[in-house]
């Protein structure tokens, strides 16, 4: 067919469409006219004339826009219905004001439900090779699973043959001494080579090295980026600097890659001033 | 008020195409002709005439020029094309088809 004549007909009608729909509403009131002095000489009265023939016409606006559909473009008939819609929301207020919260909720509920269904089953962990990485847990006679003790992680850790890097944690609140006052903070307690296990590494400064986690080493400290940028303003001479926590100086050696997180040691309560928490190493034999 | 026959779906087209062969026309006359032809018959109503017509000049079977009617009034005629011809003919020719197999089938007895 000939396609190409054709649009540019669309073309020039769509150029010209306000003087194509004048036109159009033109003609079809020199027919309507004609129509009605039909009826006239059929000796009907000229007002009973004029109904007649509007009765015989029917809707002569919908008639135009049938008509002027039949050569617009798909998108003016579509531009068309989303005006005749914002026209009738506008109309109701009270209709639209229900629709849109409805809507609102809806979608609302499916993106906080795809969230987290998104975060928790469908993404892989945010760390190098999820899908090589278990969790472990100790079974004992009341259950499958219980924490262990740390002269069992040392065991385990000595006698390990089967996992290439294994590390520990334990969500664990200090007190953070400040200039003004004392806060509550949420702290994960982490064994030295815990981000190495995760394949994760600091932004700035360095991680925990080998030993680091023994009671006589210094006490030292990475940051969560939140905190990093909450607290420290993001500055770069924060390595160095000390935290007081539960009044024991703690040195800071570096922060944590911003989309760090490690949900089952995350504080669960958000009214902790901190909401991520940073990483200390364990400094206590009682590393659970 | 009895109800008339509807158009058969598809022959609008034909049946305008026909009426322009004759002479241009406007929408009012060419639905005036189709009545008058088939004597009352058939009633071209303006929300199938005017879309239909805007159909047949996006295809450039008809054209349309704003002349003078004898009373002096501004309409716009329509005036049947080469290739408004030539359609018209296949459409004749697929009608005469359809109608002598339609008859075919209720001879059948």
């Amino acid at each position: 067919m000939d396609f190409i004549p054709r649009f540019f007909r669309k073309l020039w009608i769509f150029i010209r469409r306000e003087k194509f729909r004048g036109e159009l509403a033109e003609e079809m009131a020199f027919h309507r006219e004609q129509t009605a002095k039909d009826f006239q000489t059929h000796d009907v009265p000229s007002e009973a004339a004029k109904y007649a023939a509007r009765r015989q016409f029917g809707n002569s606006t919908q008639t135009l826009e049938q008509s002027h559909d039949v050569v617009a473009f798909g998108f003016e008939t579509a531009l068309q219905d989303f005006r005749f819609a914002i026209r009738q929301l506008r109309n109701k207020p009270g209709f639209a004001a229900t629709a849109i919260l409805v809507l609102a909720l809806g979608i609302g509920a499916s993106v906080a439900i795809f969230g987290f269904v998104d975060a928790a089953l469908l993404k892989p962990l945010p760390y190098q090779n999820p899908s090589r990485l278990v969790g472990l847990f100790e079974s004992i006679s009341l259950g499958p699973r219980f924490h262990l003790s740390y002269p069992d992680y040392l065991d385990w850790k000595r006698l390990n043959t089967v996992f290439s890097s294994l590390g520990v944690y334990e969500n664990d609140g200090f007190i953070m001494r400040t200039a003004a006052s004392a806060e509550q903070v949420g702290i994960a307690r982490v064994s030295d080579g815990f981000s190495r296990t995760l394949g994760v590494r600091p932004v700035l400064g360095r991680d925990f090295r080998t030993g680091e986690d023994l009671p006589a080493a210094a006490r030292t400290v990475l940051l969560s980026y939140a905190t990093w940028q909450k607290r420290f303003g993001g500055r770069q001479d924060v390595l160095g600097q000390t935290v007081t926590l539960d009044g024991n100086p703690n040195v800071i050696i570096g922060v944590l890659p911003r989309d760090f997180h490690f949900a089952p040691a995350e504080p669960a309560s958000s009214g902790l001033p901190f909401t991520t928490p940073m990483i200390v190493v364990a400094v206590t034999p009682s590393m659970a | 008020m009895t109800k008339k026959p509807d158009l058969m779906p598809g022959t609008l087209d034909m049946l305008i195409l026909k009426t322009l062969t004759r002479a241009p026309q406007h929408g009012y006359g060419i639905a005036l002709s189709i009545k008058r032809l088939s004597q009352d018959v058939l009633t071209v109503e303006e929300g199938s005439l005017y879309p239909a017509l805007q159909r047949l000049l996006l295809q450039g079977w008809v054209k349309a020029e704003w002349k003078k009617t004898e009373t002096n009034r501004r309409a716009r005629y329509y005036t049947l094309t080469a290739a408004g011809r030539k359609q018209l003919g296949a459409e004749l020719s697929q009608f005469d088809q359809m109608i002598a197999a339609i008859g075919r089938v209720l001879q059948d007895t």
